[in-house]
């Protein structure tokens, strides 16, 4: 027996002697926890003592750590307790979590009532991000940007009957560029099924598995394209590379150059394309950026932290804070999950790595002290805090398009017993301090009352023209915002309204991107 | 004498300084993938990963010398990325070439695989 087994087993019997060596019976029939499964409101145990005790123990080898499952038998209320146990260690608003006896509750049930019921200023939930997923799947992993499918991303504009469903975009080198789908081109027929009208569940089943495909088999398309004009097209789905960072352009390179940048995705392989764009739009002598975040969720926040410092350059961001991490009251100089001092993400002035050749080089800078960002509900958490991290260390950020998402939080996910736990742990706090945007940035234009506003102006997405042409709606309005010394906007509501033969949306649609196999957007009758 | 001594110090010197050229790693991409070199790749990044399950692109490293692995992307019901805020660092590996011999090493562990059924050459 070697060093590692003798010590394994030593634990165990430590661990079991501890505990009293199990015995008894189960809420479900199995032993019960040797910590046994009395409940005293407010009282809490550390999340330690129920951690990996499970209904049913994985065995294997856990690809997150190379090392066995450390799951034992346990019960269902042993898995409550460790939810109820760790989200008042960890919740960041632990407070107002309802203490619930862990005895009376399926555990996904309980764990998605370990929440919060406070509301935002706008009245919608205070916490909207607190999920589950599948263990299994959440330790899978890819070569970073590649995904199953076609290298479409559809826009639902519609989900029931009439169903409008359009590209947003494409990534070059897939299937769908290949075919020659474009943005604004509107999906009618998938495999013989109407996606407009189509109303019975089987269609719904079809319309998904053809929009975001599980297995490798050819699915046929009749599309509308944006001139009205039908074509058919047969896609078959593959591991396609999605390109973070596209259309990078300088408009009016001659008298007044602005550059244009889209930037869909915080995947690693963004890093180098974006020390790319930057430098392009360095040499090119621009005056002023349009970043356009519209359709990106969020990803690696030191990404986003190195976007702001090209952006911003040196001279304003020297020395500063980016984003800074808050957790709850209980771990104030300590990061409670790593263990290490709570430091503040800066402005990271050089390449990392990510897929950058070299690390250490230092990043090109367009040192500018405004921005000008297109927006959508789909600009999310990383992509939010580029916006706050440069309003904190005062570059005026103008915002043309919709309210963004509202997520300055974040969380580290916790795997126990197969389910990975998912709940707010920390909020990212900017330079100044500031951090409360749960109801998102607001063009003021369009900012209520309690709303985070940002100057510029709310302007609907526009599938007419491609994303960087300078006629596209959110980007016409940014450069026509800037014109007129940030004083006009376009009227609100003028975008053309979106009609069948003319795809072109006032407000946001829902970006759903494979490989979701959800049906809350897609229904039937 | 002496400077014949010299003429052949310098001689050796620089013998020795190509030899040691040509036993460094350069930075390389994959040249003529097949499905023996596909599955060699996948096959030793995943063992390099405690033996996750990992998703490559056909053309992995073929344009590139540096290799992302990171999650793949976990999405909420609405399509959103369940972790918009990401401190992990991606595992990165770079595909190197040392005379005839492609490796491909792994930045975190310092590892280094040897590539048997991969091609490369030097990255442009």
């Amino acid at each position: 027996m070697n060093a590692a087994r003798v010590g394994v087993v030593v634990w165990m019997m430590g661990y079991l002697a501890a505990c009293g060596g199990g015995g008894g019976g189960g809420d479900d029939g199995t032993p019960s926890s040797p910590s046994g499964n009395d409940y005293t409101p407010g009282v809490y145990l550390p999340s330690s003592t129920f951690a990996n005790r499970c209904v049913a123990p994985r065995s294997g080898t856990n690809p997150a750590t190379g090392r066995p499952f450390p799951d034992v038998r346990g019960t269902r209320t042993d898995e409550n307790n460790f939810l109820r146990s760790w989200t008042n260690e960890l919740y960041l608003w632990y407070r107002e979590v309802p203490d619930l006896d862990p005895r009376n509750y399926e555990t996904l049930d309980y764990f998605d009532l370990l929440k919060t019921t406070a509301t935002t200023p706008s009245g919608a939930p205070k916490d909207r991000f607190h999920f589950t997923y599948d263990s299994y799947e959440w330790y899978q992993l890819s070569q970073a940007g590649v995904v199953f499918g076609y290298g479409a991303q559809w826009m639902v504009l519609n989900g029931t009957p009439p169903r409008r469903i359009l590209v947003a975009y494409t990534d070059p080198d897939t299937p769908a560029a290949d075919a020659g789908l474009s943005r604004g081109d509107e999906v009618i027929y998938i495999d013989g099924v109407d996606v407009v009208y189509g109303g019975a569940r089987a269609d719904v089943e079809a319309i998904v598995e053809g929009l975001y495909p599980t297995v490798q088999r050819a699915h046929t398309f009749i599309m509308r394209k944006r001139t009205g004009e039908t074509y058919s097209v047969t896609l078959t789905p593959d591991e396609t590379e999605s390109v973070p960072v596209q259309n990078v352009s300088v408009i009016d390179p001659d008298t007044d150059p602005v550059g244009y940048i889209l930037f869909n995705d915080h995947f690693a392989t963004a890093e180098s394309l974006l020390v790319a764009a930057f430098a392009t739009l360095r040499d090119a002598g621009v005056n002023d950026l349009v970043l356009d975040l519209r359709y990106n969720g969020g990803g690696y926040l030191a990404i986003a932290s190195q976007l702001a410092y090209m952006i911003a350059g040196p001279a304003l961001t020297d020395g500063q804070v980016f984003e800074r991490m808050v957790f709850n009251d209980k771990h104030t100089t300590t990061n409670p999950v790593t263990g290490e001092p709570l430091e503040p993400t800066p402005f990271y002035s050089t390449t990392l790595g990510f897929s950058h050749p070299r690390v250490g080089e230092p990043l090109p800078t367009l040192n500018l002290d405004r921005v000008y960002v297109l927006t959508s509900n789909s600009t999310c958490s990383a992509s939010e805090a580029i916006i706050n991290g440069l309003r904190g260390v005062g570059v005026e950020v103008y915002q043309i398009g919709t309210r963004t998402c509202g997520k300055p939080y974040g969380y580290y996910a916790r795997d126990n017993c197969g389910t990975t736990y998912f709940s707010i742990q920390f909020q990212g706090k900017n330079a100044k301090d500031f951090g409360d945007y749960g109801d998102g940035f607001v063009p003021s234009n369009a900012a209520r009352t309690g709303d985070v506003a940002v100057p510029g102006c709310e302007v609907g997405d526009d599938f007419r023209y491609d994303l960087g042409d300078p006629r596209e709606a959110r980007l016409a309005a940014a450069l026509s915002f800037r014109a007129s010394g940030h004083l006009q906007c376009p009227a609100r509501n003028s975008s053309p309204l979106y009609k069948p033969g003319e795809p072109s949306a006032p407000r946001d649609g829902e970006l759903i991107r494979s490989p979701l196999r959800e049906m809350r957007i897609l229904q039937d009758m | 004498m002496r400077a014949s001594l010299v003429i052949a110090a310098t001689l050796l010197a620089s013998l020795s300084a190509c030899a040691s050229v040509a036993e460094q790693d350069v930075p390389a991409r994959i040249v003529e993938p097949d499905a023996h070199s596909r599955s060699e790749l996948k096959r030793v990044v995943s063992e390099a990963l405690n033996g996750a399950d990992v998703t490559l692109a056909a053309d992995a490293l073929t344009k590139s010398s540096v290799l992302a692995i990171e999650r793949k992307p976990a999405r909420d019901a609405s399509g959103q990325l369940i972790s918009g805020r990401e401190y992990e660092r991606p595992e990165i590996f770079r595909l190197v070439k040392r005379g005839a011999k492609c490796a491909l090493l792994h930045e975190r562990t310092n590892a280094r695989y040897e590539l048997t059924n991969v091609q490369c050459a030097p990255l442009d």
